[in-house]
């Protein structure tokens, strides 16, 4: 940790579900006709409903763990009805950003160094869905003094 | 378990950064221009003090640096500065007699580190404290949260 300019211990953080749940909207607006995104201990629930043709189909998924390897978290999704994998699929991977990128049956992976500077160092230890939310247990890490 | 006050996407309980000592006087000797009037700069961590020493126009001078206070976004240094010899606390000081080559005897001046400058308008980031210890400046960040960039 000495080459550090700044560092810390550990950091508790929160994602609010909440939030997700009002981002999640906005970015799928115009591709599904409804979405929400509920957040419980221990898992997370979507639900939603796309037109085909002229007909709203209902969609639901469930994410029962978000696993963290390395510099990459796994959100592994299911309960997705398989004839509607390929479609959702292809909405999803136009509309997540670079460095998110969405594996069949339909695993989310997510590579932090995209989302994290070069000069920080942010070990993520654990994610645990809970009640609202996200909380994300970060390691010791710190800011490296640019040269 | 929360006692989360911002209402952002991601959001934080209080926590501690430590600016590390070394790296901070490593940091300065680097971005020191080489026209600059003082040179050689030294930086000791002590409890509640940082001492400097340094020479400045090809005189020695020493300066304390002590925390003065900190605000939501910024954290405020009391430097007092003297020319040859190891600054002394302003009530002892005045008590000795001049010393040579005491050529310089400032008043305790302020100086302030602000955050504000830096933090974009998505990130609630507040400072609730700041010590000065051997191995750095602890600085205490109370809740806040930050939102994905616009």
């Amino acid at each position: 940790m000495s080459a550090h300019l700044v560092s810390w211990d550990a950091i508790a953080l929160r994602i609010d579900g909440a939030r997700v749940n009002a981002l999640a909207r906005q970015r799928a607006a115009g591709q599904v006709d409804d979405i929400n995104i509920t957040f419980r201990a221990g898992g997370i629930h979507v639900a939603g409903r796309k037109k085909v043709a002229i007909l709203p189909i209902p969609f639901s998924a469930e994410v029962s763990s978000i696993q963290v390897d390395g510099q990459r978290l796994v959100v592994p999704v299911s309960g997705i009805p398989s004839i509607l994998l390929p479609i959702l699929r292809g909405i999803v991977a136009a509309k997540v950003p670079e460095g998110v990128s969405i594996h069949p049956p339909f695993t989310f992976v997510v590579q932090l160094e995209r989302f994290i500077p070069p000069f920080i160092d942010v070990e993520i230890r654990a994610v645990h869905i809970v009640d609202g939310g996200l909380a994300i247990d970060l390691g010791a890490g710190g800011i490296r003094s640019t040269p | 378990m929360w006692s989360i006050v911002a209402d952002r996407l991601i959001q934080w309980d209080s926590f501690r950064v430590r600016v590390d000592a070394g790296a901070v006087t490593t940091l300065i000797r680097h971005r020191l221009p080489q026209s600059s009037d003082i040179s050689q700069p030294e930086l000791t961590f002590s409890e509640g003090a940082i001492e400097i020493a340094a020479v400045a126009a090809g005189a020695p001078i020493r300066a304390r640096l002590t925390i003065d206070g900190t605000a939501a976004h910024e954290v405020r240094l009391a430097m007092a500065v003297h020319a040859g010899r190891p600054p002394l606390p302003p009530n002892l000081a005045k008590l000795l007699p001049p010393a040579e080559g005491d050529v310089l005897a400032i008043a305790p001046m302020i100086i302030t580190l602000s955050l504000a400058s830096l933090l974009p308008a998505f990130v609630d980031l507040t400072i609730a404290g700041a010590e000065i210890h051997p191995d750095g400046l602890i600085v205490s960040l109370g809740a806040g949260g930050a939102d994905p960039p616009p």
